[in-house]
């Protein structure tokens, strides 16, 4: 199986996309380019698919995990910029504890000696 | 606040092209990214597009997230809105408690009133009798025709006019219910009167009903002689049986007969009318509970109500002219009347010809509880706009400070919907308590079903609530939101110079006028009471007693069945005669208020005698000492004797004023001769003339009566009623009455005893429901206008303060000062006055049939609400004028 094929885990960018933000706000397009760089492009995750997430965690109430705010003087194009709120960074430490747990379960049984009956 | 102030309008364009942008930012970076990585433009592009996929799926998916997001924010935005403005309301309706009082009361009552009255039209006008089945389709047929002159619709038809109706191809099915019929249930002490109803087995299929309990009696059991079932109603079930679900299969001592219960009607069923019904008979297995031979063939017998089911898309023009041909042709045949024609009329009584006089009455209560819900609402409007007058620089300097007007108005209206609705809740309370007391004491004969707060009063309160709450909050909140800024920032709260606000006035005014037109109508309809009770009935019923006798003679044959019947009612004259306080007694074959017989007279050398359009002449047979029994006047000759009361005696007669006259308009009727029967029988005697008396209602047009002496044997039948005159008050007598005849006979079955004046009392029902309303609602309405006049003079007074203190600094007496206090408030409802009587006179006809003899530009009634609301004027301008005189020159003059 080649890396670039892997499927896509369900909930998988709910926990990429505020790590992403954890450094300090950045606009769409470096959350896409930091995620394809940091995971070599392993994922196959589509660009649509990041901005999809990114648009859903947007600030709704309490609920989700980034805040857009506005663009910036600097780039002269028009470029949005996302920040992790409090909640975003609640989400995102679950999020990563979730995943370890879950990639660990998994580990112990592939790594277990193999048993001869 | 200031979260808001910032926040961006989100409308759809803008969420569109925001993420228009930032895709186009997306590309632009990632081809130049990878351009400076060494692919040429075409290459970096194609390699942007792979790496995003579905471009527009995901452009769709974003931009319905973000058009969930837009929405949800603003709902949210609108609730905080809402919240701060009720917040803000309630607070402000805390500081005055007085005010706040004042208007939730003020629109408790108005809302409260309309509650009472929606839940009773409703009942009575919007919604058809419960319990059936697409009752769109259902109606009511009439037979419409001639009557000695008139064109009329009759309330009845006959079983052939009803068989016609059957063959017509328009209805799906057709079937009728009967007149109720009061019946006894067990004997003796024991036995209860029920109301029993005669249906076909059709009726209940046609309405689509369910029982409650068992079934509904099939048509089987709907058959000449078959073995007798009755359907008890759900009411009836409970108060007599206690509800118990063994009742069915047992077997009731009903009337002539023993009926098999075989099952309960749903809870609320009472067929098409809205009268309580206690049991439902086969119509044709029980026909002889309530009528009687004949009354199946004859088509001068009209004792049915039927109704049918329209085939779907039969218009009913298509189906009146198709019944109306089948009903001429059979009876052409049959030598009926030719020229009637059969109309279709909706199932809600109250929307046909034959609408009861209450359903009249009910609907114009409900316009009237309209319009003193109206007049709350001016008053609310006119406290309102006090109010915002005493707030004028608060409203300003918001105003300058930037916050925008429509916001404002919104924070207004926020607070006078608030204050609607707690009146609509105090308005419940009112309809709770005020809706049981209006149904047992005015429109008891109708089977209420629901409690006086049913769902769709609670939804009609609150729609009643908002509306209030909108219409009488609206015009001050534009008003208030609008002060002309500097005039309010620069003057201080004592200088206001005064401008009487147009608005205010012309609310005054009108308050003014529909107080008068409600007591206008209150008056009318308290005279028309007035005037109804104290008409001459022809009798002198005050202290009369009414027996009737129920006997179960059994099998014996017709003739000596009723020869039986008569014998006890000869008995107890001889015996009731004797018991202490009884003055006189009599018996005779009608009783006043129920069903008369007519029978036809000729006169020797005469081809015909007058006809009148009440039909007639009505004979009826009485034993000796009747009319004065009754206190009926004899005018000229003499009543019977003893003497006149047996079968050998010379045949005697006398007649009415009406058929005296009617007959021999000469007025030499004493001592002509009489054939009744026709033109072959012997003469009988005129001996006596007597005042008219009452026949059938209070108000009815005069009709040609006679009476004969029982005991000659000139009027068939068994004798009804046996009257008591008593020395005094006839209650106290009725139990030793009852007590006497009931003890006759074992064969006397029950024995009902009541004052005759409990035979007149439902007569005056409808006025005394419209006299009652229209002064309970009259006096509501004066009490919230002089509410509103007094709250608006002493306001003015109060913001006045610094004038009059100049004045009286200028040496104007305490009596000017008052007669400037008062002048307003007589002059405002001296206007309303005039504009009310305006619209009693331009509207009083519509009202004039529900009314009994008074014009309803009655000039009396008119002058004495004239001077009522005069009066309450002076009292409501009363304590500001005091107010005024008080005012101290120096701190008038000083408070700045």
């Amino acid at each position: 199986m080649a890396a670039g094929d892997l499927k896509l885990l369900q909930g998988t960018l709910d926990v990429l996309v505020p790590k992403a933000l954890l450094p300090g706000p950045r606009h769409s397009y470096g959350v896409a380019q930091w995620i394809r760089e940091t995971t070599d492009d392993a994922l196959n995750i589509e660009d649509g698919a990041r901005y999809t997430a990114l648009h859903r965690m947007e600030k709704w109430k309490n609920g989700s995990g980034c805040r857009r705010i506005g663009a910036s003087r600097k780039t002269i194009r028009k470029a949005k910029y996302y920040r992790l709120t409090s909640a975003g960074r609640k989400q995102l430490q679950t999020g990563t504890r979730d995943w370890t747990q879950y990639a660990e379960a998994v580990f112990k049984v592939l790594e277990a000696p193999e048993v001869v009956a | 606040m200031k979260k808001r102030l910032f926040r961006l309008k989100r409308p759809r364009e803008t969420i569109d092209s925001d993420i228009g942008a930032e895709l186009q930012f997306h590309f632009e970076a990632s081809i130049e990214d990878l351009m400076a990585r060494g692919l040429d433009r075409a290459a970096a592009r194609r390699e942007t597009l792979r790496r995003f996929g579905d471009v527009s799926g995901y452009r769709d998916r974003i931009e319905h997230i973000g058009r969930r997001r837009a929405a949800r924010e603003r709902r949210r935005d609108w609730l905080d809105i809402l919240r701060q403005d009720l917040a803000f309301g309630l607070r402000a309706l805390k500081r005055s408690p007085g005010f706040t009082f004042a208007i939730v009361l003020t629109l408790g009552l108005g809302i409260g009133a309309n509650a009472v009255m929606f839940g009773v039209v409703d009942r009575l006008v919007l919604r058809p009798p419960a319990h059936i089945t697409d009752p769109d389709q259902v109606r009511r047929l009439l037979v419409r025709g001639d009557f000695a002159g008139n064109i009329i619709t009759f309330p009845s038809v006959s079983y052939p006019d009803f068989q016609d109706f059957a063959k017509a191809e328009s209805f799906e099915s057709v079937a009728a219910q009967s007149f109720a019929s009061t019946m006894t249930l067990g004997r003796g002490d024991a036995a209860v009167r029920v109301s029993g109803v005669l249906a076909t087995a059709s009726f209940f299929t046609l309405l689509g009903l369910e029982p409650a309990h068992g079934r509904l009696f099939t048509a089987d059991e709907d058959r000449f002689g078959a073995v007798r079932t009755a359907v008890l109603s759900h009411a009836f079930w409970r108060r007599h049986f206690g509800a118990d679900p063994d009742v069915l299969g047992r077997v009731l001592d009903l009337g002539r007969g023993s009926y098999t219960v075989v099952g309960v009607a749903p809870q609320g069923f009472t067929g098409i009318n809205l009268r309580p019904v206690d049991v439902w008979l086969p119509l044709h297995a029980a026909w002889d509970e309530i009528i009687q031979d004949g009354w199946f063939t004859e088509r001068g017998w009209t004792w049915l109500a039927p109704i049918a089911r329209l085939r779907p898309g039969i218009t009913r023009e298509a189906a009146e002219s198709e019944t109306t041909a089948i009903h001429r042709a059979a009876s052409l045949e049959s030598g009926g009347e030719p020229d009637e024609t059969i109309v279709v009329e909706p199932l809600i009584a109250a929307r046909g010809s034959q609408a009861p006089d209450e359903s009249v009455v009910v609907r114009w209560l409900g316009g009237v509880s309209l319009i003193v819900l109206l007049i709350a609402c001016a008053n609310v409007t006119n406290l309102l706009l006090a109010r915002g007058m005493r707030w004028r620089r608060e409203t300003a300097i918001r105003l300058a400070l930037g916050v925008s007007r429509g916001r404002l108005i919104g924070q207004l209206l926020t607070e006078s919907i608030a204050l609607a609705g707690l009146g609509g809740l105090t308005g419940l309370i009112i309809a709770r308590w005020g809706g049981d007391l209006m149904r047992h004491a005015l429109v008891s004969d109708v089977a209420w079903i629901e409690s006086p707060v049913s769902t769709r009063v609670l939804v009609f309160t609150l729609i009643a609530s908002l509306l209030t709450g909108v219409i009488a909050g609206l015009v001050p909140a534009l008003q208030s939101s609008r002060p002309e800024l500097t005039d309010a920032l620069k003057a201080g709260s004592g200088y206001t110079p005064m401008r009487r606000s147009k608005t205010r006035v012309a609310l005054l005014v009108t308050q003014g006028a529909l107080s008068v037109v409600l007591l206008v109508g209150a008056g009318l309809f308290v005279r028309s009471l007035n005037g109804v009770q104290s008409l001459d009935l022809g009798m002198e019923a005050g202290r009369v007693l009414v027996a009737q006798i129920e006997m179960d003679v059994g099998s014996a044959a017709g003739n000596d069945r009723v020869a039986r019947v008569n014998d006890v009612f000869r008995e107890a004259i001889r015996r009731v005669r004797s018991v202490p306080g009884v003055e006189r007694i009599s018996a005779s074959r009608s009783i006043p208020f129920r069903a008369t017989s007519s029978r036809r007279v000729a006169v020797p050398g005469r081809d015909s005698i007058p006809r009148l359009s009440t039909g007639g002449p009505y004979i009826n047979g009485v034993t000796a000492d009747h009319f004065a029994t009754m206190g009926m006047t004899v005018l000229h000759g003499r009543g019977f004797a003893e003497a006149d009361d047996r079968e050998s005696a010379p045949r005697v007669t006398a007649l009415n004023e009406t058929m005296a006259n009617a007959i021999w308009p000469g007025g030499d009727a004493l001592g002509q001769c009489l054939q009744i029967g026709g033109s072959n029988a012997p003469c009988t005697t005129v001996v006596g003339i007597v005042k008219d008396p009452s026949r059938n209602t209070l108000i009815e047009e005069k009709s040609m009566q006679y009476y004969v002496p029982w005991g000659q044997g000139m009027v068939g039948g068994r004798l009804r009623g046996l009257f008591i005159r008593t020395t005094a008050n006839p209650e106290s007598l009725s139990e030793a009455v009852r007590r006497q005849i009931q003890d006759l006979d074992p064969a006397i079955r029950f024995v009902d005893v009541q004052p005759l004046q409990s035979l007149i009392d439902p007569q005056t029902r409808t006025w005394k429901l419209g006299a009652t309303m229209f002064t309970v609602f009259g006096v509501l309405a004066l009490v919230v206008a002089g509410i509103g006049l007094y709250s608006v003079l002493a306001f003015n007074v109060a913001q006045r303060t610094r004038e009059l203190g100049v004045r009286a600094a200028l040496g104007a007496t305490s009596d000017r000062l008052i007669s400037l206090v008062f002048r307003e408030g007589i002059r405002l409802t001296a206007a309303g006055v005039v504009l009310g009587a305006v619209i009693v006179l331009l509207a009083g006809r519509a009202i004039a049939p529900l009314l009994y003899e008074v014009s309803p530009r009655d000039p009396a009634v008119l002058g004495i609400v004239a001077l009522v609301l005069m009066l309450i004027a002076a009292l409501a301008s009363a304590l500001p004028a005091w107010r005024a005189t008080r005012v101290e020159p120096n701190e008038a003059l000083r408070a700045e």
